[in-house]
């Protein structure tokens, strides 16, 4: 019994840690030492989204698919989160981006602008934006510089993908709808180039020989040029292991230890409530036993079998049907100590003259009683 | 209660004299079967003391002790006695046999004749000898301790069974252990002489009483019940092709009373039962052969026997 509580304690304190703390979206699911390499991204997902990037006609996806691909740019941001936060960035810029897909162009276009989180690139957008809200006239000279404008912020690294998607999907519909469309099919090839190194990006962090951003030390520049034309040396971040699960580590401690500590508690608990359980129904069994034994017996010889009856509950030690009383007393020697060996030794002598030598003496019965009622007290 | 004391006395003498190493069960085997007026069969490989417990018991309890080495030929007369002529009266005259005595040692029964053995043990049974139609009694206790070596097997005559059933116990005795064995021979001599000079603790008288006294000994009919059973079980037990008959339980009975007057007691308890159980019984049950080929032994039935058997409840 006292085992089956102490495992069943084990079991729900491991329950409760494993479901109120474990299973949390929170808790990384990355083992250190290994890559992230974990998330699964569908293949198709990415397909579409490069699909309604380079395709001018909206109408060729439902309202479910752009759904669907929303829900699921969102489940690799949720994902990229607290490892990559550049990515999840590039992420929201798309997330943006899907979402005007079915608006029209002015609801679009205002949500967008409304979405870029730099201020200088709304303030570069502001007069364009404007002027076309309006209906008044935007030449395909200022788009062109804006957009040139734009793609260079992006590539001295002042941008990032996110805001420069928008942007340019604000650039392209302005474009599209004024029908420039020299320009809106390079604004087009840059926005789908956008949308491909972002995809990029996101097939990359599931590249197992990728190392967590944690701790970069810079040994160089970004990109170093190499003696071989058009070969770029990368830039390499040897990086120091993540300490991030040594949280993990303390919080498992800290269950487990408060798991041994409950145990211990409930083991104690269960002797104390064990104790009196044993009490009462010895108490209980003492009354049959009485019936049981008391025609035509000794009341010593009864005293005896209810302080067998007594040890057999508490301390488990059966009397087997060819075990002799000595025989039994020894057993119970070996394997208690104290007051009750003293006492149950007394009474086996006693119920040994009364019940094998025939000694019909009261005192006998009185001292049996008074050993019962001791080892009662005693166990 | 004065003579379990004094019983009791040989006991401690024995085994605090450090003359019989290892032998306190044997010895108070030995003291039981005496008072319950039965013979012992001492089984055991040659020198592990078997005639030196006898001469010590004989010695301490004031009896007169004899002893024969048994051989193919010799003849009954030769225990028992026989007559010669006395040219000074001119007539015949019984010269009585070793077996008159109060303990008598039978050294090696089992290479004695048939006929030798038969005289011997119908002597044990009747307590008289008859010579010539002229009837002896044997002088009270007569106890005969027989030993018998297991392994010989060539110029032996093994006892049948009916004649095995005679001896009350049987007791079989071996080897000391390493501790015993160094301190037996480190203190020889000195036991050599010690069982020479041993002095009687009780006289022939006390004896007597002692045997009359273990006959009041008081038996509840639960530790009766709790005999029959065991007997009972011998021959229902699977290994045992022919079990223990009544006399077998009149012995452990007879046998059992005897141990707890030894230890005081004027009573009888399932231990004492237990106790003597090996002793009374394992001569007297013969296993199936099936069974004694895989190495089951009548000792190994009885303890079998023992943990299977209720004891009286309440």
């Amino acid at each position: 019994m006292k085992t089956a509580i102490l495992a069943l304690t084990i079991f729900l304190s491991t329950a409760i840690f494993l479901n109120v703390y474990a299973q949390q979206r929170s808790i990384s699911r990355h083992t250190p030492g290994f890559p992230y390499n974990q998330m699964e991204i569908d293949k198709e997902i990415l397909a579409m989204l490069l699909n309604i990037t380079s395709n001018i006609n909206r109408s060729i996806f439902s309202e479910a698919d752009i759904n669907e691909l929303y829900r699921s740019i969102d489940n690799i941001a949720k994902d990229v989160k607290d490892i990559d936060t550049d990515l999840y960035r590039d992420l929201e810029g798309l997330k943006s981006f899907i979402n005007a897909y079915n608006l029209s162009e002015l609801e679009a276009i205002d949500k967008l602008y409304k979405d870029i989180e730099n201020e200088d690139l709304r303030n570069i957008l502001k007069d364009v934006v404007s002027s076309y809200r309006v209906d008044r006239y935007v030449s395909s000279n200022d788009i062109d510089n804006l957009y040139k404008f734009i793609v260079e912020m992006y590539r001295r690294g002042l941008l990032d993908k996110g805001d420069v998607l928008k942007a340019l999907e604000i650039l392209f519909r302005i474009s599209n709808d004024l029908n420039y469309s020299g320009l809106t099919d390079k604004i087009g090839i840059e926005r789908v180039n956008i949308v491909k190194e972002i995809i990029d990006r996101i097939i990359d962090f599931q590249n197992p020989i990728r190392y967590p951003s944690l701790a970069e030390i810079s040994i160089g520049e970004e990109v170093r040029e190499s003696n071989v034309k058009s070969f770029k040396i990368p830039l390499l971040y040897p990086s120091t292991p993540s300490l991030d699960y040594l949280k993990d580590v303390a919080v498992i401690i800290g269950v487990s230890v408060l798991a041994v500590v409950i145990a211990i508690s409930m083991h104690r608990l269960w002797r104390y409530i064990e104790k009196h359980i044993n009490r009462y129904t010895a108490l209980r069994s003492m009354s049959k036993a009485l019936n049981r034994y008391v025609d035509g017996l000794r009341k010593s010889v009864v005293n005896y079998w209810l302080a067998i009856e007594f040890i057999e509950k508490r301390y488990g030690l059966v009397k087997g049907v060819w075990m002799t009383h000595r025989e039994y007393l020894d057993r119970v020697r070996k394997s208690i100590a104290g007051n009750v060996v003293d006492l149950f030794s007394r009474l086996t002598m006693i119920y040994e003259v009364a019940r094998f030598g025939g000694v019909e003496d009261e005192s006998l019965d009185k001292e049996s009683e008074y050993i019962l009622k001791r080892l009662g007290e005693e166990i | 209660m004065a003579m379990p004391l004094a019983i009791g006395n040989v006991v401690n003498s024995l085994i605090n004299s450090g003359f019989l190493i290892e032998k306190d069960f044997e010895v108070r085997l030995i003291l039981t079967s005496i008072l319950a007026r039965g013979h012992i069969l001492l089984e055991g490989v040659p020198g592990v003391a078997k005639t030196s417990m006898a001469k010590a018991i004989a010695k301490l309890l004031g009896l007169e002790f004899k002893r024969i080495q048994m051989t193919p030929d010799l003849l009954p007369m030769d225990i028992i006695g026989f007559y010669i002529y006395d040219q000074k009266i001119s007539g015949f005259v019984f010269k009585k046999g070793p077996i008159f005595t109060n303990i008598l040692l039978v050294d090696e029964i089992n290479r004695a004749s048939p006929r030798t053995q038969s005289a011997l043990l119908e002597a044990m049974q009747e307590r008289q000898v008859t010579v010539e139609g002229v009837t002896y009694r044997l002088e009270e206790p007569f106890i005969v301790i027989a030993t018998q070596n297991p392994i010989e097997m060539e110029g032996v005559f093994p006892l049948p069974e009916a004649q095995l059933d005679r001896f009350l116990l049987k007791i079989v005795t071996g080897y000391p252990s390493t501790k015993g064995f160094k301190e037996l021979i480190k203190y020889i001599d000195r036991i050599e002489v010690g069982i020479e000079e041993l002095k009687p603790v009780l006289s022939k008288e006390d004896i007597l009483k002692a045997i009359d006294e273990v006959k009041s000994v008081r038996v509840d009919d639960s530790v009766i019940d709790y005999i029959a059973s065991i007997v009972e079980a011998t021959r229902n037990h699977p290994a045992v092709k022919l079990g223990a008959s009544p006399r077998a339980g009149i012995a452990l009975l007879r046998v059992s009373r005897a141990w707890a007057y030894i230890d005081g007691r004027g009573y009888v308890i399932p231990d004492d039962v237990k106790a003597v159980a090996r002793a009374v019984l394992n001569h007297r049950i013969i296993l199936r052969p099936e069974y004694e080929v895989e190495g089951v032994t009548a000792e190994k039935v009885i303890d079998d026997i023992l943990v299977k058997v209720a004891v009286p409840k309440p």
